[in-house]
């Protein structure tokens, strides 16, 4: 893995080698980082950084910048989405795509998601904030996906955020392409309670259908906590409503659908996949050394990982 | 049943209570199953059938208390009476737990069937065959005490009637929620994926269209169709090809011939009168309907609905597919035991009763105490039984002959009667919402909602589609036997033995019944438009008036102009 020839740092693999954030940002960081730990993480790739920079010095973003007034955001989102890419960047672009392929599949199915430098760092969460578009599954797609991304640091909400925490605007965005695999079903796990901290006790939500529902909080997924021992210290059922399943002719390349009320009140885990997600969380959190939350997602009962990020609210180190 | 208001008693329908308690109550009748006089015999025999479906309700752990009957005039009128939970709570949790133990029940239900509730139907009906020719020569006595073995046996197999029934509504009833919460309001009928299973009622029309070929390859078709009903078995007599046809009926009477039309073993069965199938061979031979072909194009359209289902949930999770999977095969058996259920338990039971019950009455003649022996029919089984095992004086045939007469007298006026739909306070429409109270719902059929317009006859959507033609209204099957290819029957009720004609008809008008009731079900199986739970279809509907069937609105339109 990993050993596909590159020929500029525009693009890397994350696994095979451990990146940095200021390559890969910190998503990319962390994904690179659970690699290297063996986890069952689906492949991926990076628009690094540099990809971001050689892009934003072919607008002259930073002279925009110096004259940013109220609605300057958009002209700049416009010039990411619209302007002709420069030659090497979208060259690496397409090459991007065709790794994927010859990785993956004729016909891969990829999320592309923003990955910000200061993002899933010690001190900040932009959890929600940049774009993730999911079920990529055309080259065309997949190259207005990268450009999406890289315009997110330019929403609103974006720069509101980096200015209202002191963040400056000089900022550099990586961009993943990851397999998405259609999972039966997702969850999000602490490897402490988010709540009280307490962190003898793994917390669990899970859902039906793709991990979207639950972090973009459309659904009221389930939620189990396990004790140390991995006893279930308690199993809340939600009221499952809806889930998101992947369809290659949604815009998003995912649709949101009814779930059937038969099992809007089924558990979505059953006890042994409970277990294998608990066990999972607290080795993770052992291994990164202060407590995690993991997106994932179960085919099955096999565990795919897709995000791991420390808890930000929660400062203790994990012995 | 339509919520009008039923005074206690009129002059044309005078109402009697035993208990003056009971005039405060609720009393309905249930027109799908029973809209005719019961007779004496049938009334005394009713305690072992709904013995049958208190027990399986309470194996099932619904919270029943007490069933209770009455008869007005010789129409059944019953109340059911429930536990009422101690709170809301316990009504709450209650359903739960008869939702999953149901639901377990719905997924054994083919195992059951076959491994228990068929094999013992079998037996039963063995013992009950057995008993009818016992009784040609044993002694009277002996036959009181075969009669205490028949009444048990009867109470075990409406038992069986009710285990099966209770779990096949729901598998329906699951499913179409299931189906709609996955595709919504679409094009395609969820029990698309249902038809084209090989029912007992499909194997009785592929027996007549069977019949209907082999008139047509030994010349008989002209015949068929040109003589008139009532002289065609003479005539049919007159060729060696017609005595031939005539033996082939007989054997296809063998397998088929146990059934009549609805519950009353009073009409006889199809092997004692071959009026029936004989109309049904004349109505496929100028129709040409094939059943075999029809059933097999069900089948390979089922196939293929169901896979076009599969495609449109290939990305979702595995286990909605595995569930709706199972849903499907569920709801398939439920399919299937609808007609089979009803052949085998229901129908034999009918027929064999009443067979049974004419060899004990032509017993009677030869004791000169009845003068014909479906006289029977007019005593209560406590009677016979006395008749049977007292010496019998004159003083007895004359009340015997006397009773006899009264309830006769009296049944063919209560022919001529308008029962009203419920007796006391308007029924009232249940308050909770779970899984069986909407699986009976769908079953019996909401109480229409107001025309919207006027010429407009409301029931509910029982099988979509459109139809226009010219209506046939039969008030039983005898009656259905005329239908013309194209029309629009139009009937209280109708029940597996009407099946055969259902291939005939454009579109189907009930007056009882919801989107789970045996009408509308087959209906859908046909591939035919019908409203169903039209309260007031039979008289405001005329043999050939126009009218329009709009099965999807549950909709008929009166006085359709050319």
């Amino acid at each position: 893995m990993g050993v596909l020839p590159m020929q500029d740092d525009r693009l890397v693999w994350l696994d095979g080698a451990c990146h940095g954030r200021d390559l890969v940002g910190g998503k990319g960081a962390s994904l690179s980082r659970l690699f290297s730990l063996g986890a069952p993480v689906p492949p991926a790739i990076t628009f690094t950084t540099h990809a971001y920079r050689d892009l934003a010095a072919h607008l002259a973003l930073a002279s925009r910048l110096a004259h940013l007034a109220a609605g300057a955001e958009v002209a700049v989102r416009q010039a990411i989405a619209d302007t002709p890419l420069p030659g090497a960047v979208e060259h690496t672009v397409r090459r991007g795509w065709s790794v994927l392929r010859e990785r993956i599949g004729p016909e891969p199915r990829i999320a592309v998601r923003s990955s910000a430098i200061d993002e899933d760092g010690g001190g900040y969460s932009f959890a929600g904030l940049h774009d993730t578009i999911l079920g990529v599954t055309t080259e065309e797609a997949f190259v207005a996906a990268v450009r999406r991304c890289w315009g997110s640091l330019w929403t609103d909400r974006s720069i509101t955020y980096r200015r209202s925490s002191g963040l400056v605007d000089d900022i550099a965005i990586a961009v993943i392409a990851q397999q998405l695999v259609p999972c039966d079903v997702s969850f999000v796990a602490f490897s402490a309670d988010p709540v009280t901290g307490n962190q003898d006790h793994v917390v669990i939500n899970a859902a039906w259908g793709l991990g979207e529902a639950i972090v973009s909080g459309i659904v009221t997924p389930d939620n189990i906590t396990v004790g140390l021992s991995g006893a279930i210290l308690a199993y809340t059922i939600g009221d499952k409503e809806t889930m998101i399943v992947a369809d290659e002719s949604a815009a998003e390349g995912t649709r949101h659908v009814p779930v059937p009320r038969a099992m809007r009140r089924l558990p979505a885990l059953a006890d042994a996949q409970t277990a294998t997600i608990a066990t999972f969380t607290r080795k993770l959190a052992v291994e990164f050394g202060h407590p995690v939350d993991l997106e994932g997602g179960l085919v099955g009962d096999r565990l795919h990982l897709f995000q791991a990020r420390p808890i930000t609210t929660i400062g203790k180190p994990v012995a | 049943m339509t919520v009008i208001d039923a005074p206690a008693s009129t002059p044309d329908f005078p109402v009697h209570w035993d208990d003056p308690a009971d005039a405060n109550l609720t009393y309905s009748m249930d027109k799908m199953h029973n809209p005719d006089p019961i007779s004496p015999l049938q009334q005394s025999l009713q305690p072992s059938t709904f013995y049958g479906w208190q027990k399986a309700m309470r194996e099932f752990g619904v919270p029943f208390k007490a069933m209770h009957i009455r008869y007005q005039n010789f129409y059944q009128y019953d109340r059911v009476e429930m536990i009422e939970p101690a709170s809301p709570e316990e009504a709450l949790s209650g359903g739960e737990a008869l939702e999953a133990t149901m639901k377990g029940e719905v997924a054994r239900l083919a195992d059951r069937w076959n491994a228990e509730h068929l094999p013992r139907t079998r037996q039963i009906i063995d013992r009950f065959i057995a008993m009818e020719h016992v009784s040609a020569t044993a002694p009277l006595a002996d036959i009181v005490s075969m009669l205490g073995e028949f009444e048990e046996l009867r109470a075990e197999l409406w038992t069986i009637h009710f285990r099966t029934v209770l779990p096949m509504m729901l598998a329906m009833q699951i499913y179409d929620e299931f189906y709609a919460d996955l595709f919504g309001e679409t094009e395609a009928d969820a029990h698309a994926l249902l038809g084209g299973r090989l029912t007992r009622s499909v194997a009785a029309g592929i027996g007549l269209s069977d019949l209907a070929e082999s008139a047509r390859t030994t010349g008989l078709d002209r015949l068929i169709i040109d003589t008139p009903m009532d002289s065609l078995i003479q005539q049919l007599r007159l060729s060696e090809e017609g005595r031939a046809f005539l033996d082939d009926v007989d054997s296809y009477l063998d397998a088929f011939g146990y059934r009549s039309d609805l519950f009353d073993i009073m009409t006889p069965t199809w092997r004692e009168n071959l009026m029936i199938p004989l109309s049904a061979v004349r109505s496929y031979l100028i129709n040409h309907f094939d059943t075999n072909a029809d059933h097999v194009e069900k089948a390979r359209a089922a196939d293929e609905a169901l896979n076009a289902a599969r495609e449109r949930l290939v990305n979702y999770p595995e286990p909605v597919r595995q569930q709706f999977e199972a849903m499907v095969q569920a709801a398939r058996t439920a399919a299937q035991l609808q007609e089979d259920h009803n052949f085998y338990i229901d129908q034999h039971s009918v027929a064999w009763t009443r067979l049974l019950f004419l060899q004990v009455g032509k017993r009677l003649v030869s004791a000169e105490v009845l003068e014909s022996p479906d006289d029977i029919f007019m005593l209560r089984l406590e009677e016979i039984r006395d008749l049977l095992g007292s010496p019998i004086d004159e003083s007895s045939r004359e009340q015997t002959r006397t009773m006899v007469a009264e309830r006769r007298a009296g049944m063919e006026h209560a022919m001529t009667l308008t029962p009203p739909p419920f007796l006391g306070p308007p029924p009232q429409a249940p308050t909770e919402d779970n899984l069986m109270i909407r699986g009976m719902g769908s079953f019996w059929g909401a109480p229409p909602r107001p025309a919207e317009a006027p010429d407009q006859l409301m029931g509910n959507a029982g099988s979509r589609g459109v139809a226009t033609g010219e209506a046939f209204v039969a008030r039983n099957l005898s009656e259905a036997t005329a239908l013309q290819p194209g029309q629009i029957l139009v009937a209280m009720t109708t029940m597996p033995a009407w099946t055969p004609f259902f291939g005939v008809a454009a579109a189907i008008v009930t007056e009882t019944g919801g989107p789970l009731s045996h009408c509308a079900v087959v209906a859908r199986e046909y591939g035919i438009p019908a409203v169903v739970g039209a309260a007031g279809a039979i008289s405001a509907i005329k043999t050939g008036q126009r009218i329009t069937v709009d099965g999807s609105r549950g909709v008929v339109m009166l006085n359709v102009p050319e």
